[in-house]
């Protein structure tokens, strides 16, 4: 099957846009910084609201992305800087039983985070789609 | 969901994963080098942290040294702080819920914070410039505190932020050592014990098997003669009725819970050891001073390290610190070094008054309480209302167990129990002193100091580089009416309605506190035994060691022609158990005497267990009684010591888990078996069996519970049962979480080797010796490289840092730390510092 030209512009700007969310989802690396974690949903919530414009899963996955790339660079940079995976080793120790399982907060952290991302997203797109249902009703 | 707790342990995942404010982000602030703006400074300070995370500070004005310390303290053990002052407060409740109101309630009930309080005032009023440095510390400390925007782990989990510092708390410290080391029960415990042999026939057991004086003491000081067997004589005090008996179990059983259960590790053991030679016996031509307290095991350690040198003041002192105080309590600077070992001292008097509830009857009327009524906030619940109730004199009333409900037992009984204590009734200069200790110069200036230092009671030794040795018992000793070193009338509760035995208002004046300097002999010692012989004066002493370190460091010391630092180590790890150089051989001679022991009664599991023995007991073995984790020999031997105390006292097996009764001392034992074999103790039922009878049936006993003790059960060769297995050590981090704590491991030592750790076989001991120190003050220039000091843990209170417990596998094996003793901060060579950081003003 061959795109037409139409198609494949709107395949490219439908993955701009998508990579674009990611991107506005990514600031909430600057939501972190305010140390209220509730806040870092702003972020996907923006972008899955400007971007995403065809599918919920897509919603999803910007915020996902974006947040869980923003939390990733946060993480790296305190294990780089200080003991920070010694830290979580005890801390996953104390919770789990067991020790050496750093990776593991390191990991949940990551996803905790980024469903908090993704629901944001999901929100995005549904207030998005919403807006455009009550102009199409109008 | 991200915000709720998951339960009572786990905070909300949420904010402790937040990756900038939770858990990854937290403040560890190690870096190189670093510059800190402190507003209140005078002028800058130069802070070296040596390789082990010890910190240096240089300061041009003694203040700004003081503050600098308050921020160190705070930046290494800020956990520890806030639980410090939480315990002493009563404020651990706002923590974790109602679980710690018994705590709370016990130690506002001991008046810890008021009296701290009380003597800030005291203190600004009488030495303002004191006062002054003291607040120069606590900014230090408020200033981390208000900084820090990543907190520890430990407030992470417990959902917590730390609370600014005043010179009351830091003087109320004092007060939490001053209950650590002195705040006993004693008189209660003895109160009930006689009441109970008394109840079960056995009045006279108290004067013969509970003397004040246990028998084979070695005083410290060596001028004032020696007890011959078994030493002073009990007056018997009135007792009670079954009703207030069992007020005082509930009553001791509260402060028991409460003591074990606090954050900051209870005193559980009894033991320090401290001792100096002179430049004539010392292998270096000066005098080398040793100190190792024994304490309460945590992680982290009950002392802060540090050097703190000050231009203005000329100030140069190392040494240990309590964390939340800022001066060095034990240590050296470049004239004298000192040594703590606890005194046991007479400072805590218990009564009972007839009462009503509001008013108590002394000599002869009623007289209304006084009364204070604090709010203790509780997690989760209405603040909870708590009044304390203390007479005209200072006697303080011990309210109901709040675990027990509203059981008002002074109503119930007509009766109320209440403690007169020297840490709450005078204002304590001991601050005071230990700044004068930091600055002497020479004994004379010392000794200055010395008469200034209040409580706790502590034989304080002491070695300069002038060549001067020597060591005073010192503490606030109230004289009470009646009451003599022969009499030692006041080991009971006492009747404070007809005023029994109350206190004159006097104190044992410093000039006759039982003292030695520069004796002949050539060395000075204490082990918390017995202060002064017979021909001192005063009473002054209600506890004492057994005494087997004492004798065991003495012989050590004067078996050394010329004592070596070396020397000194081998002493301080030393696990020699004089209590099995005297009992092995009787052991072993009961075994050998076909009469006494005949062989259809040996089976092969005790003759392999006495040829362990016998091995042990060889001169000629190197490890010869020696407590090592790795050696069957002392597990066979604790285990017949035991039995041999039980059997002996086997009339006392009904009673053996009453509150309050304790077996006899195990010296008393050692003196029946050497001067009375024939003692009706040593009787069985009917028979009058000796006390090789009684021998053979504890080496019977032990060998069989030892054979069928889960931890040895599967091994059938005693060979195999390895001290170690059946005693442990452990350090447990203050909220005791076990990925926090280091052990239980394989542990060496008894309760009576100069290396102690103590705990009943199968158990796990957590007191020793808090540090080590070695101190040669043979060097010139300034160095004390031939001194060693080590701390059995590290500097930091962070566990993830390397100085979390980077001193104790050297602590394990004997090992030490190096002395860096610089008087400039550019003297230290970069091998031995990892982090340089300044200070200063804005």
């Amino acid at each position: 099957m061959t795109l037409t030209r139409n198609e494949k512009i709107q395949r490219i700007v439908a993955k701009a846009s998508f990579w674009l969310s990611v991107l506005v989802s990514y600031a909430a690396i600057l939501l972190f910084m305010t140390r209220i974690w509730q806040l870092v949903i702003i972020a996907p919530v923006v972008g899955g609201l400007l971007f995403i414009k065809e599918k919920a899963g897509l919603g999803w996955w910007s915020g996902f992305i974006g947040v869980a790339l923003a939390t990733l660079t946060i993480l790296l940079y305190f294990v780089a800087t200080q003991p920070a995976m010694q830290t979580v080793d005890l801390l996953m120790a104390i919770i789990i039983g067991s020790a050496g399982l750093g990776w593991v907060g390191f990991l949940l952290t990551i996803v905790i985070y980024a469903c908090i991302g993704g629901f944001g997203g999901l929100i995005g797109f549904a207030i998005q789609k919403l807006v455009e249902h009550r102009e199409s009703d109008k | 969901m991200l915000s709720v707790p998951l339960g009572a342990q786990i905070p909300a995942i949420g904010n402790l994963m937040n990756p900038i404010g939770g858990v990854w982000s937290i403040d560890h602030n190690t870096p190189k080098t670093m510059t800190v703006e402190m507003p209140f400074l005078r002028g800058s300070v130069t802070v070296m942290k040596d390789v082990n995370g010890i910190p240096h500070i240089y300061a041009q004005y003694e203040s700004d040294a003081y503050a600098t310390m308050g921020y160190l303290e705070a930046h290494d053990r800020m956990f520890q702080l806030e639980m410090e002052r939480r315990e002493i407060s009563g404020l651990l409740s706002q923590l974790v819920g109602s679980e710690a109101l018994p705590l709370d309630e016990f130690y506002r009930n001991i008046r810890l914070h008021s009296a701290g309080v009380n003597l800030s005032r005291y203190v600004e009023a009488t030495d303002p410039a004191l006062y002054q440095l003291i607040g120069n510390y606590t900014a230090g400390i408020n200033y981390v505190i208000s900084t820090t925007t990543d907190l520890p782990l430990e407030f992470h989990l417990l959902g917590f932020e730390p609370s600014p510092w005043t010179v009351g708390d830091v003087l109320a410290v004092e007060k939490l050592m001053d209950e650590q080391l002195t705040f006993n029960y004693d008189d209660i415990q003895q109160t009930l014990l006689n009441q109970t042999l008394v109840n079960q026939g056995y009045g006279a057991a108290l004067k013969e098997l509970y003397p004040r004086v246990t028998p084979f003491q070695k005083p410290i000081t060596v001028d004032y003669g020696h007890y011959t067997g078994a030493g002073g004589e009990n007056l018997i005090s009135p007792f009670a009725s079954d009703q207030f008996a069992s007020n005082l179990v509930s009553l001791m059983d509260w402060m028991q819970y409460a003591q074990q259960n606090s954050p900051i590790p209870a005193f559980e053991g009894y033991g320090s050891n401290n001792w100096v030679v002179s430049s004539a016996k010392s292998a270096t031509g000066k005098p080398i001073l040793c100190n190792d307290p024994h304490l309460g095991w945590s992680l982290p350690m009950i002392w802060y390290e540090a050097q703190m040198v000050a231009a203005d003041t000329n100030l140069d002192v190392q040494g240990f610190a309590l964390p939340g105080t800022p001066f060095i309590v034990i240590g050296h600077n470049e004239n004298v070094a000192w040594g703590f070992t606890n005194a046991g001292c007479d400072h805590i008097d218990w009564y009972q008054y007839k009462t009503n509830g509001t008013s108590y009857l002394y000599n002869g009327s009623m007289t209304p309480f006084k009364m204070v009524t604090e709010e203790i906030p509780v997690k989760g619940q209405d603040d909870v209302s708590f009044t304390i109730k203390s007479t005209d004199d200072g006697v303080v009333i011990m309210a109901p167990d709040p675990r027990n409900g509203p059981v008002q037992y002074e109503n119930a009984t007509g009766v109320a129990i209440g403690f007169k204590w020297v840490a709450i009734v005078v204002n304590t200069t001991t601050y005071s002193a230990i700044y004068g200790f930091d600055h002497a110069i020479d004994l004379a200036d010392f000794n200055t100091a010395l008469a200034k230092f209040s409580m706790p009671s502590q034989n304080i030794i002491y070695g300069d580089k002038w060549g001067d040795i020597a060591i005073r018992c010192t503490g606030l000793v109230p004289i009470r009416y009646g009451v003599t070193n022969a009499s030692n009338a006041c080991r009971f509760l006492l009747n404070g309605s007809s005023g029994e035995h109350g206190w004159t208002g006097q104190f044992i004046p410093f000039a006759d506190l039982p003292h030695s300097v520069n004796p002949s002999q050539g060395y000075l010692a204490s082990a918390n035994q017995l202060s002064a012989g017979p021909a001192y004066s005063y009473y002054f002493q209600d506890t004492m060691d057994s005494g087997y370190r004492a004798r065991r460091i003495n012989d050590l010391l004067a078996s050394i022609p010329k004592v070596s630092v070396a020397d000194m180590a081998r002493i301080q790890f030393d696990v020699y158990d004089k209590s099995a150089a005297w009992f092995v051989p009787q052991i072993l001679e009961v075994f050998t005497n076909k009469t006494e022991f005949p062989s259809p009664q040996k089976t092969a599991l005790i003759n392999q267990s006495i040829a362990i023995l016998q091995a042990w007991n060889d001169s000629s073995n190197p490890n010869q009684y020696r407590m090592y984790a790795n050696m069957s020999a002392p597990a066979i031997f604790q285990a017949i010591i035991d039995y041999y105390m039980k059997d002996t006292f086997d009339e006392f097996a009904p009673i053996a888990t009453t509150p309050g009764f304790q077996y006899p001392d195990i010296t008393v034992l050692e003196n029946l078996t050497l001067n009375k074999p024939n003692s009706k103790w040593f009787y069985t039922g009917a028979n009058h069996t000796t006390c090789h009878d009684v021998i053979r049936q504890a080496i019977k006993d032990a060998i069989s519970w030892l054979s069928t003790n889960t931890s040895y059960s599967t091994i059938t060769d005693p060979t195999g049962w390895l001290y170690g297995m059946a005693h442990k050590v452990a350090w447990y981090h203050l909220t005791s979480l076990v990925p926090l704590s280091v052990g239980p491991l394989p542990g060496n030592g008894s309760g009576f080797t100069v290396d102690p750790s103590y705990a009943p076989l199968f158990g796990t001991a957590t007191w020793g010796a808090s540090f080590r120190m070695i101190i040669d003050m043979s060097q010139a220039n300034h160095e004390f490289n031939t001194s060693r000091i080590v701390i059995p843990g590290g500097e930091s209170g962070d566990p993830a840092s390397p100085h979390y417990t980077d001193q104790l596998q050297l602590y394990l094996k004997g090992d030490y730390v190096p002395v860096y003793f610089h008087a400039t901060e550019s003297e230290f060579t970069a091998p031995e510092f990892e982090a340089n950081w300044t200070f200063y003003r804005s």
